[in-house]
């Protein structure tokens, strides 16, 4: 994907062309770009939320393209499996199934604790302050984890 | 950029080592695909799952690499390799590296 880009061609930008940032954002991809345009490509980059996305977008192709996995024989039989009706219900029962019971087991826990008067209340507000804390850093790991994942290019990546 | 194991590049002329570039990257799996990856370590066979997430890191290693050997100037990379090892649970780390160098062009040659 190493292609030449005249950013200073006639007609780069007009009608038909790419626009001049998704220029840049390849050129970037492909480490076209002189150490200043570097640069001043990246602070935009801080500021400017969908040039990222178009860089990642390019990269994402650039990594597919060096490494398409060819098909295996089993790679069919897993797709044939993942349609089939049986195979569909059993998995997205077993998903709903743990993630209730996770859920509840949790809710029961911190209701257990709460409410547990053999537990003295420092104890207790401590055990549920564990749990919060657990709870509230991973809910923010993981929100931060889903923000980032469109500009992840690797997750495409099979074999 | 070019990125070979050798330690030469047939064909062209090295008229610069411009020294090491390493790519790092360590990544893991959602729970999901840990978990399912583990029940199928149960039974056999491959584990796409963990297949998928070494994949990937090889691919981000490579990509770090060719940006720190873009940064010295470099036009290939000789004596590439991999380095592995483990440093969490269902965690793949992976360490490309290599010799940055700058070839002779034609005009240089000549």
């Amino acid at each position: 994907m190493s292609t030449y880009i005249d950013r200073t061609a006639p007609g780069a930008g007009e009608e038909g062309a790419p626009p001049p940032d998704e220029l840049l954002a390849m050129a970037f991809a492909d480490g076209e770009l002189s150490p200043e345009e570097r640069l001043a490509f990246e602070q935009r980059m801080v500021r400017e939320e969908g040039l990222a996305r178009l860089v990642s977008e390019h990269m994402a192709l650039d990594v597919l393209a060096r490494r398409v996995a060819p098909k295996e024989p089993q790679d069919h039989e897993w797709e044939r499996l993942r349609l089939n009706p049986l195979f569909v219900g059993t998995r997205s029962s077993g998903w709903a199934l743990l993630a209730l019971g996770s859920v509840t087991t949790l809710a029961l826990t911190v209701f257990g604790v709460a409410t547990n008067e053999s537990l003295s209340i420092p104890t207790r507000v401590g055990i549920l302050g564990a749990l919060l804390g657990f709870l509230l850093l991973f809910l923010t790991v993981a929100a931060r984890r889903l923000r980032t994942m469109p500009l992840d290019p690797y997750r495409h990546v099979e074999r | 950029m070019l990125i070979v194991t050798t330690n030469e590049l047939f064909g062209s002329e090295i008229a610069e080592t411009l020294g090491l570039v390493r790519g790092t990257t360590v990544r893991s799996r959602h729970l999901g695909s840990s978990l399912i990856g583990f029940m199928k370590g149960l039974v056999g066979g491959e584990v796409h799952e963990y297949t998928k997430i070494v994949a990937e890191a090889r691919e981000e290693a490579i990509d770090r690499m060719k940006a720190d050997a873009l940064a010295l100037g470099a036009d290939a990379v000789v004596g590439f390799r991999f380095a592995t090892s483990e440093v969490a649970a269902s965690a793949a780390e992976v360490v490309a590296y290599g010799t940055a160098v700058r070839l002779r062009s034609n005009a240089e040659s000549s």
